[in-house]
């Protein structure tokens, strides 16, 4: 976990989803409901090798799911968030908006 | 601390963009309209031709076969429509966002209300012309609303349809007419659609575009009007004679039977219902404004007629009944009278749209 600190409060950010590929990502996610690695490599305009590695560290710690579908003698790999992985991103977003007030204060 | 609020900054920008981008994804596959305009447009023209037969052997009978037809269709469609958007999606390595799911429910939702309200409408109220209407009003909405989660050329479209739909509903063409109309306008407006979606680039494109493909509609119309007419309402040159010679010989076959103008016609009327004890029976003579051919094959009417020479129509096709006056009298002698008044004629049609 990163710790942020200023004057007023300590404000804990989740380390996995303070990385603005993974969040863009996980946010995709939120509004599409699941996505090819195609359609997240080409919306998030990231090498394979990088995709491949931010999806690794966000199925290791179960905020999203993939599951494999074989259509036309294909198989085709979807993700999408798990329970978790939506309330850690709600979280992480009022963590967040929370940072975002007490610097406007 | 300056370099944490932009970080917080640029990543609240960045999530919000990304929810925008994910809640975008409505993608209309190129064969998703031309496939349900095709199945609605033959739906709408064919249902009650191909049922037909069947209705002779008894109401219920006709109107499972009908219900039968229309369910089995749209299953196929279904089927069709999943199988291929399905495909599609796959050779592009894409999948169907969570909204366009949302919004496909809501669409079917729609339109099962519409059908359960079309059965009990046409069953127990008639009035199954206004229905053509209303699914072209309803579907005008649903590609205003795809359209709202896609691309522009939709939303006009589906303002298009919504009109046409109003305007088939208020223009109280015949029913045939409206019938061909309304499927004409599912047809080409399905297939037109999507052809002309590469073009509508901006709002005066978009809105001539609209124009053309509901002209084209129109045009094909007029021909599947002409079409059918040939096919149906034809009675061609058949001998020609006066209703007491046709009574006096009974003769085999089909023959036109022309009532002169002034003709007497005795009119039955039967009253049933809950608040008398005995159906009412009592005939009146109504005496015709008009000369009136009409077709009949070995002794019976087929329902095809024409009035002072005019365009040979079919029975339910220009034909109106409609009640006037309802009100009750009480006297003080006879006591309360019910009164109603009926028109029965033939309908004016409107414009002469598909003559």
């Amino acid at each position: 976990m990163v710790y942020l600190t200023d004057s007023k409060k300590n404000e804990t950010l989740d380390a996995i989803l303070h990385q603005p590929v993974r969040t863009r990502l996980v946010a995709f996610l939120a509004g599409r409901g699941e996505a090819t690695f195609k359609e997240l490599k080409e919306l998030l305009q990231v090498t394979d090798g990088n995709l491949d590695a931010h999806i690794r560290k966000l199925l290791a710690v179960k905020y999203i799911v993939s599951r494999k579908e074989l259509i036309d003698r294909r198989n085709q790999t979807f993700y999408q968030l798990t329970d978790v992985g939506r309330r850690k991103f709600q979280e992480y977003v009022k963590s967040l908006q929370h940072l975002f007030s007490m610097e406007n204060q | 601390m300056k370099d944490q609020k932009v970080g917080v900054d640029s990543q609240l920008d960045s999530i919000q963009s990304m929810l925008i981008q994910g809640h975008k994804g409505i993608r209309l596959e190129r064969h998703t309209l031309p496939l349900w305009g095709l199945c609605i447009g033959f739906l709408t023209a064919f249902t009650y031709d191909l049922s037909r037969p069947v209705y002779t052997l008894g109401y219920a009978w006709g109107k499972s076969f009908e219900i039968g037809i229309v369910l089995f269709i749209l299953l196929v469609a279904v089927l069709l429509e999943y199988r291929l958007t399905r495909k599609a999606r796959a050779r592009r390595d894409e999948t169907i966002s969570i909204i366009q799911r949302k919004v496909t429910v809501v669409i079917w939702m729609l339109f099962a209300f519409a059908f359960v309200i079309d059965l009990y409408a046409n069953m127990y109220l008639g009035g199954g012309r206004n229905l053509f209407g209303v699914y072209l009003v309803l579907s005008g909405i649903v590609l205003v609303m795809l359209g709202l989660y896609s691309e522009p050329w939709y939303r006009w479209s589906g303002v298009v349809l919504v009109l046409s739909g109003l305007s088939v509903m208020f223009l109280l063409q015949p029913s045939n007419t409206t019938r061909l109309l309304t499927a004409s306008i599912f047809m080409v407006g399905g297939i037109g659609v999507t052809i002309l979606q590469p073009l509508a680039i901006n709002r005066l494109r978009c809105m001539s575009l609209s124009i053309a493909w509901l002209a084209v509609a129109l045009t094909t119309a007029v021909l599947m009007y002409n079409i059918d007419y040939a096919l149906d309402i034809n009675p061609g040159e058949q001998s020609n004679m006066s209703w007491p010679e046709y009574q006096k010989n009974k003769p085999e076959g089909v023959h036109i039977v022309t009532l002169a103008e002034g003709s007497e016609i005795p009119v039955r009327i039967s009253v049933k219902g809950d608040v008398f004890e005995d159906t009412v029976n009592t005939s009146m003579l109504l005496k015709t404004s008009k000369k009136i051919d009409l077709e009949f094959r070995d002794g019976k009417p087929t329902g095809i007629y024409r009035i002072n020479g005019g365009q040979w129509l079919e029975r339910n096709d220009g034909l109106y009944m409609r009640e006037h006056i309802h009100k009750t009298i009480t006297d003080k002698v006879q006591g309360p009278e019910l009164v109603r008044s009926i028109d029965l004629g033939t309908e004016k049609r409107l414009g002469g749209l598909l003559d």
